[in-house]
């Protein structure tokens, strides 16, 4: 994977935002409620399209790619509120995941690779989704998006509403999967817990209503004092 | 009137019930799998039953094929029949609203009706082969044959919906596509795709009903649209969006109507089943079945 090149312009949520993911790296995006972090993730995936502006993945221009051939070429979301099929199975969802072309062949192999990171899924696999708990439905729904053998992984709140302690073990996940030897996930990161984004991030990106605010890496925004004031109620 | 209803002929008024009803059970079950996915009524649903029993009535009475024999061409034609209708009409339209797609629906379903009327004449029609008056004794009961192989078909039919939704991947993408399309989408699922399956399945579903009414009852071009409202009333008992609790609300609907007709009259039969309908939409609108159905 080459650069991931991300132009996004006027539209009215997002205005002219530039910026690129490089390969094998954890990007963050932070910000407030409703500075546009979900809508530009929901652009990038083809949900949304924009009305000027250019994304780029790999070379190829993806910005009037419908979500479904997104998917194949690479990219996977893990959903705002994860939206598991609630009423299919564990393993169900899964195997949902590794719908694409390029994922279905390799089907058992994700699987295995999945519930070795998750291991609490294979022991619920014949469980239904919408009962298992709110971390379980999170690990479920990264699980489910990793069955696509995505290039670039992108979370959207992947914390939101979880116990400390899940959302620790699933940031290591996180980190694992774009540090491990054989599968180099490119990380997508948008969080409102600004912390711990920050801290696994390489880079990150301040965005505040609709703008790009703030650039830098992981460490220099984590001690940038405008940062901690704004999104850590630590006055610097 | 009577006041003396003897165990057997009640026996009789229940089996008949439950053999004319299963064929409401699989206009029924077409009918929920579309509105699973395109979250619309599809109220031709009717009249594409209706003109797959003209297509198994003309090909019997013109080419000699049997309609039991038909099954095996016609249904695997509306199959690719129902994806092409998809594609041809409600495409461009999926994502506009809910609205455009049930005009749509219905104008193409009043084009059906009178396609068929002008054609083929609005005379009353049906199929008599060489066994359509034999019957079979059943510990003294009459259980009319060509009943008797609907009633077989269609359980076949909604065993094979319901593994072709349970077991094979493409059948989760499409109970995924009805519960979040969005996410399905997400998943590289492609939503035109999903919708041209339910479709194709469940046109496949009405040619069977179609087939099959062919070969038990008489009908005509505008049979269709009250065909459409019972199935419609079998969805409801059922529980919008469930395969079994459409069947088994199609089966209930036989009974109500077998029982009003045996104790009223004809048009009281009718009349009973829209009361009970408004009343089961007024009481239990989750449907009938609903816990039952959650749990298989």
């Amino acid at each position: 994977m080459t650069d991931l090149n991300v132009f996004y312009g006027d539209a009215q949520a997002l205005w002219d935002i530039s910026f690129h993911v490089d390969d094998r790296e954890i990007c963050s995006l932070i910000g407030a409620n409703g500075a546009g972090k979900t809508t530009t993730l929901n652009t990038i995936s083809g949900m949304i399209r924009p009305s000027s502006g250019r994304i780029e993945f790999l070379g190829t221009c993806v910005d009037r790619t419908s979500s479904n051939t997104i998917v194949d070429i690479g990219i996977s979301l893990v959903p705002e509120g994860r939206r598991l099929f609630s009423k299919l199975t564990v393993l169900e969802n899964l195997e949902l995941g590794a719908f694409t072309k390029r994922a279905r062949p390799l089907m058992k192999e994700s699987l295995k690779w999945v519930m070795e990171i998750f291991p609490i899924l294979e022991e619920r696999k014949g469980q239904l989704a919408g009962k298992l708990s709110g971390g379980m439905q999170q690990m479920l729904a990264v699980g489910r998006a990793l069955m696509a053998r995505p290039k670039l992984l992108m979370l959207d709140e992947p914390s939101l509403g979880l116990a400390p302690l899940i959302v620790k073990m699933l940031f290591e996940v996180i980190q694992n999967l774009n540090n491990h030897s054989d599968h180099n996930v490119t990380i997508f990161l948008v969080e409102q817990n600004v912390h711990q984004a920050l801290k696994i991030a390489h880079r990150a990106f301040v965005m505040k209503t609709g703008k790009i605010t703030l650039m830098g890496k992981g460490e220099e925004l984590l001690n940038d004092p405008g940062v901690k004031k704004a999104y850590m109620g630590i006055l610097a | 009137m009577t006041n003396f209803l003897s165990f057997q002929t009640l026996c009789q008024i229940l089996v008949n019930g439950v053999l004319f009803g299963t064929m409401y059970g699989i206009a029924a079950i077409g009918m929920s799998l579309i509105f699973g996915t395109m979250q619309i009524i599809f109220i031709a649903q009717g009249a594409m039953i209706i003109l797959a029993a003209y297509i198994s009535f003309w090909l019997f009475t013109l080419l000699f094929v049997d309609p039991l024999l038909s099954i095996l061409f016609v249904v695997p034609a509306f199959l690719i029949l129902g994806g092409g209708l998809y594609q041809v009409l409600f495409r461009k339209v999926a994502y506009v609203g809910k609205n455009p797609s049930l005009l749509i629906a219905f104008g193409f379903m009043v084009l059906l009706e009178n396609l068929m009327s002008t054609l083929w004449t609005p005379n009353t029609r049906a199929i008599n082969t060489s066994y359509t008056a034999f019957g079979i004794p059943v510990l003294g009961l009459q259980i009319s044959f060509t009943r008797l192989v609907a009633f077989v078909i269609a359980i076949v039919a909604t065993i094979g919906v319901t593994l072709f939704l349970k077991k094979t991947l493409i059948g989760k993408a499409v109970r995924a596509a009805s519960e979040d399309l969005g996410a399905a989408a997400l998943m590289g699922i492609g939503i035109h795709w999903v919708n041209s399956i339910t479709f194709a399945v469940g046109i496949g579903l009405a040619a069977l009903a179609g087939i099959t009414t062919a070969t038990t009852y008489p009908f005509d071009p505008y049979f269709g649209f009250i065909f459409s409202l019972k199935a419609l009333i079998a969805v409801a008992f059922g529980g919008i969006g469930s395969v079994g609790g459409a069947f088994f609300g199609g089966i209930l609907l036989g009974v109500i109507e077998s029982l009003g007709f045996y104790f009223l009259s004809g048009v009281w039969a009718d009349a009973i089943s829209y009361v009970v309908f408004l009343l089961v939409l007024m009481l239990r609108p989750e449907g009938l079945f609903s816990r039952f159905t959650r749990l298989a």
